[in-house]
């Protein structure tokens, strides 16, 4: 499962500076309340994009099926990287919020804080996501993930627009109640494991297509 | 004693508008194997299924005395696999490939991989892209033969090469099986190629297995029967597998070249056919024998 998460980096290593890219416009230039969560969300969203498009151009699937592994490796590995991807997320979210203290200190302007809150959600969204992006593309294929991107971001953006309100509204509330505080992301992670022994059933019964 | 080292059990695959039905089939250890049949009689299907990569819908195969399904991982380390068209990542040099492909295989040879890319003209500096088919060909080879695969399989290899590295090829084959241990299985549809190195045949017509067998008693069993259409009387055509008439004669192939040779002793001309002779008769068989 190593080498296929060190190829899946290797092989999107040019990708991981659209994501800086992106970071910077959302983070700094286009500022926002909730610029730490987009920035940290981010990442993982479009690589798993990025991936699934370059699968597609290079029938990457007859590779990966070649080689010694089995399939329950290749779902593993997928669901896996989404970890390492949220972590670049929160990489750059700091890296990002260090900049605009840098840049901000003492002129009086306004900067987006990173709250725990903050990551609790982006890390319970991020894992929302890759928990109904990946059986799609499990089931359908590759070649319709254009589609299942546009649906899964869709999907997403009104799930984020409903929690924006809520916390705009419950800040308070919801960040002294360890119920939501833990609860968010352990109902996250567990739909996400969810997700995985779903796409695993399916990819175990479906052949690898080119 | 010999050995299979692949094993085919009841094997189904079904498509909309095409199925792999009941397919038994030994592919013997040490030997090269060619898989022949027309484009869509299946071949490609097959290798999938033994490489793991589709799903049967009934049957078994084992490989190296391992489950398929079970076991894929134990088995593909050991398998070296060459497909009909390049399957790398495009935008990756080939040293860049080399590190990603290599460290899956526990006895992966850098040396040797070197050894095959310096013998291909191949530079790791070169981008996938940038390869023409032959070369992706030779790329795809050294990948395969550089982690001491004991199985090779290669689907349509020679599909659109040039001559010279078709020949090229089928010599470094010749050469792999040297060592007794190691095994090949060999799809295409370019039969000449087969008739120069390959031990034993598996033929594939839409769908069925028509026969697995050295080649040698192959040619023994089949024969390629020419004569006048005077001799094609209703006993004589039931000899045959397949007819092509003409207005100066006749042309057919047996699978029972001993009946043949005694029933038309001195009437026909009976000749050793080629691996093509034998494709084609067989798939056009029921049409050309109207």
């Amino acid at each position: 499962m190593y080498n296929l998460i060190r190829k899946e980096f290797i092989v999107l290593r040019w990708y991981f500076l659209f994501n800086a890219a992106y970071a910077l416009v959302f983070g700094v230039f286009l500022q926002s309340a909730f610029s730490p969560l987009m920035v940290s969300m981010l990442p993982p969203i479009m690589m798993m994009m990025f991936a699934a498009s370059m699968e597609l151009r290079n029938k990457a699937m007859m590779f990966v099926g070649t080689l010694p592994i089995s399939r329950k490796q290749i779902v593993s590995a997928k669901y896996v990287t989404v970890f390492f991807y949220y972590l670049i997320g929160l990489i750059l979210m700091a890296a990002i919020d260090a900049a605009n203290e840098f840049a901000y200190t003492g002129k009086n302007a306004m900067t987006a804080e990173i709250t725990l809150l903050m990551i609790l959600l982006s890390f319970s969204f991020t894992m929302l996501y890759a928990a109904f992006y990946y059986p799609i593309q499990y089931w359908m294929g590759v070649k319709y993930s254009n589609i299942i991107s546009f649906v899964s971001i869709f999907f997403m953006v009104i799930v984020l627009s409903t929690v924006a309100n809520i916390i705009d509204k419950f800040s308070d509330y919801l960040i002294t109640n360890e119920f939501i505080v833990i609860g968010i992301p352990a109902l996250s992670l567990l739909l996400f494991y969810g997700s995985y022994r779903l796409s695993l059933a399916i990819f175990t019964r479906l052949d690898m297509a080119g | 004693m010999e050995q299979n080292v692949i094993e085919v059990r009841n094997l189904t695959k079904r498509f909309k508008r095409f199925a792999l039905e009941d397919i038994q089939l030994n592919i013997r250890q040490g030997f090269i194997t060619g898989l022949i049949g027309a484009n869509g009689a299946g071949k490609s299907t097959l290798i999938r299924l033994i490489m793991g990569m589709a799903v049967p819908a009934a049957g078994e195969i084992r490989v190296f005395g391992r489950s398929v399904q079970k076991q894929e991982a134990e088995i593909k380390e050991r398998i070296g696999f060459v497909a009909d068209d390049s399957h790398f990542y495009e935008q990756l040099t080939i040293g860049m490939l080399k590190t990603i492909y290599a460290p899956f295989y526990k006895k992966w040879d850098d040396r040797l991989f070197k050894r095959y890319l310096d013998r291909f003209e191949l530079s790791p500096k070169s981008k996938v892209q940038s390869l023409s088919k032959g070369m992706k060909m030779k790329l795809s080879l050294a990948l395969a033969l550089s982690h001491q695969a004991d199985l090779l399989i290669m689907d349509e290899p020679t599909a659109g090469l040039d001559p010279v590295f078709r020949r090229e090829l089928l010599e470094l084959l010749a050469e792999l099986m040297l060592d007794e241990r190691k095994s090949i299985l060999f799809s295409t549809h370019i039969t000449t190629d087969l008739d120069r190195v390959a031990d034993y045949i598996a033929f594939l017509h839409r769908g069925s297995l028509v026969f697995n067998e050295s080649k040698e008693g192959l040619f023994d069993r089949y024969g390629l029967v020419k004569g006048s259409n005077e001799l094609l009387d209703a006993d004589v055509r039931k000899l045959f597998v397949g007819i092509r008439e003409t207005g100066t004669g006749f042309e057919a192939l047996t699978d029972n070249r001993q009946s043949v040779e005694s029933i038309l002793d001195g009437h026909a001309q009976v000749e050793r056919p080629t691996l093509e002779d034998i494709m084609f008769f067989t798939a056009k068989g029921a049409a050309a024998n109207v």
